[in-house]
């Protein structure tokens, strides 16, 4: 990272990696991207999150049983649930389909990974982004040559692509999901400062679009500051079938149904909506609550 | 008698088909009332021995199993049953008692709970309608 004041660090750095990364694209990008936001010197302070009301325990968002040695960086550290610490041991991070413990705004269970399935935990709907550009970021900030443990269903040994199929699908899904919003920008922000660097997914919409993403292989902008996010996909009614490779995602909206009612698929809370490869193949019911209504709804997944 | 009485039987039977589209019945169900050589008593029968949710009248059939039907209950009291692929909607709200098939009312002339199992109630609707006939309403909301 150029010697810049930390405090102005997170102001400044879309303009400094504009002028050394516009018109790279893929391997090149990364690179160049991670030269320049890496800390010089990493910080580890628990910060008081604004994630989980009772958090009180240290947690780490790549578990140290990944890496060896584990870095030091504010952006994998934060203070959580004693419980969501205690459950999520080093599992990946996925959409969670049945809950083993939970906690309001987490979940540890199993759910799918490709056609298997594994233990995993997941966040809240409108902190699931957030948690996608923290992985992102330390995916491309710390490549390893030997990920250990689980860490290899989401990172690639040896650097580029850094994230296998899973990790990409996974976290570009999440990060279209849940786009960045001024609160994210300002705990950003503050935790750059606090290290003097900042996370490059955070001050550059959309730059995993041109790394793993719709734009992958294209050359960034030079100017990044312009929307490169794609459109959030269109939300599509409730409806009794769906495909994943032709739907991908499920809307949990519907003109019978009212606007303020919370859902879960098969008994685990769901948000506004979710993806069709969380949910796996199959029959699936989606229940409602609302204050003026409850019901459900069977829909079919298919491949 | 109202105007939308008077254009009920009409009414039903223009959307008959389509409710019933995608959801065409379980094999051999003909329907809320007996038909052909069943009795009715038959009928009643086999209806209370299957606790799908389900809204099955003689033109209308709504079976929450085959997929892409919301049921559920308002906070009034009120059931509902809809088929988002056809829009078909079903209402009923037993305290009243009041019917309506895709937002036509229904006259009810009775209700009666033929069986509750658990959560599962099988509501048995007598219409003065010949179009609607007997309305059978299985719902755990």
């Amino acid at each position: 990272m150029r010697p810049i004041l930390a405090s102005v660090a997170a102001a400044m750095c879309a303009a400094v990696l504009s002028d050394v990364s516009a018109g790279l694209s893929g391997a090149a990008l990364a690179a160049v991207v991670a030269a320049d936001c890496r800390p010089s010197a990493g910080v580890e302070p628990a910060m008081p999150s604004s994630w989980w009301e009772d958090a009180s325990e240290v947690f780490y968002i790549v578990p140290t049983q990944w890496w060896e040695p584990a870095p030091a960086d504010a952006f994998n550290v934060l203070l959580a649930p004693a419980a969501l610490v205690e459950a999520r041991r080093d599992y990946v991070p996925g959409d969670v389909s049945v809950a083993s413990a939970e906690g309001e705004g987490w979940a540890v269970g199993v759910g799918p990974i490709g056609l298997a399935e594994s233990d995993m935990w997941n966040v809240a709907p409108d902190r699931l982004g957030d948690l996608a550009r923290r992985y992102m970021y330390l995916a491309l900030v710390y490549p390893q040559s030997l990920w250990h443990g689980r860490a290899v269903m989401v990172m690639t040994d040896g650097g580029w692509p850094l994230l296998t199929s899973y990790g990409r699908t996974l976290l570009l899904g999440w990060s279209r999901l849940d786009p960045i919003d001024a609160r994210e920008q300002t705990e950003s922000a503050a935790l750059g400062a606090l290290q003097g660097n900042y996370n490059p997914f955070v001050t550059i919409p959309g730059l995993e679009e041109y790394l793993w993403g719709v734009h992958a292989g294209e050359p960034l902008p030079d100017t990044p500051a312009d929307p490169v996010v794609p459109p959030a996909p269109a939300a599509v009614q409730l409806k009794a079938r769906y495909s994943i490779a032709a739907d991908s995602i499920i809307f949990f909206t519907s003109p019978y149904v009212p606007a303020d009612a919370s859902w879960t698929v098969d008994g685990v809370a769901v948000g506004e909506s979710a993806t069709l490869e969380s949910l796996g193949t199959g029959s699936h019911e989606a229940a409602f609550t609302s204050p003026s209504a409850v019901g459900s709804m069977i829909f079919t997944v298919e491949p | 008698m109202s105007v939308a009485r008077l254009l009920l039987p009409l009414a039903i039977a223009a959307v008959a088909a389509a409710c019933s589209h995608g959801s065409p019945g379980l094999p051999g169900r003909p329907g809320a009332n007996s038909s052909g050589s069943e009795h009715p008593d038959d009928a009643l029968a086999r209806e209370l021995a299957d606790p799908q949710m389900r809204v099955v009248t003689d033109n209308v059939t709504i079976l929450y199993n085959s997929g892409g039907v919301i049921m559920g209950r308002s906070e009034s009291g009120a059931l509902f049953a809809t088929d988002v692929t056809t829009d078909c909607r079903v209402d009923f709200n037993p305290a009243a008692p009041a019917l309506y098939i895709n937002g036509l009312e229904v006259e009810v002339s009775g209700v009666s709970i033929a069986r509750t199992d658990g959560d599962v109630r099988w509501y048995v609707i007598s219409t003065a309608s010949p179009e609607a006939g007997r309305v059978i309403f299985v719902t755990r909301y």
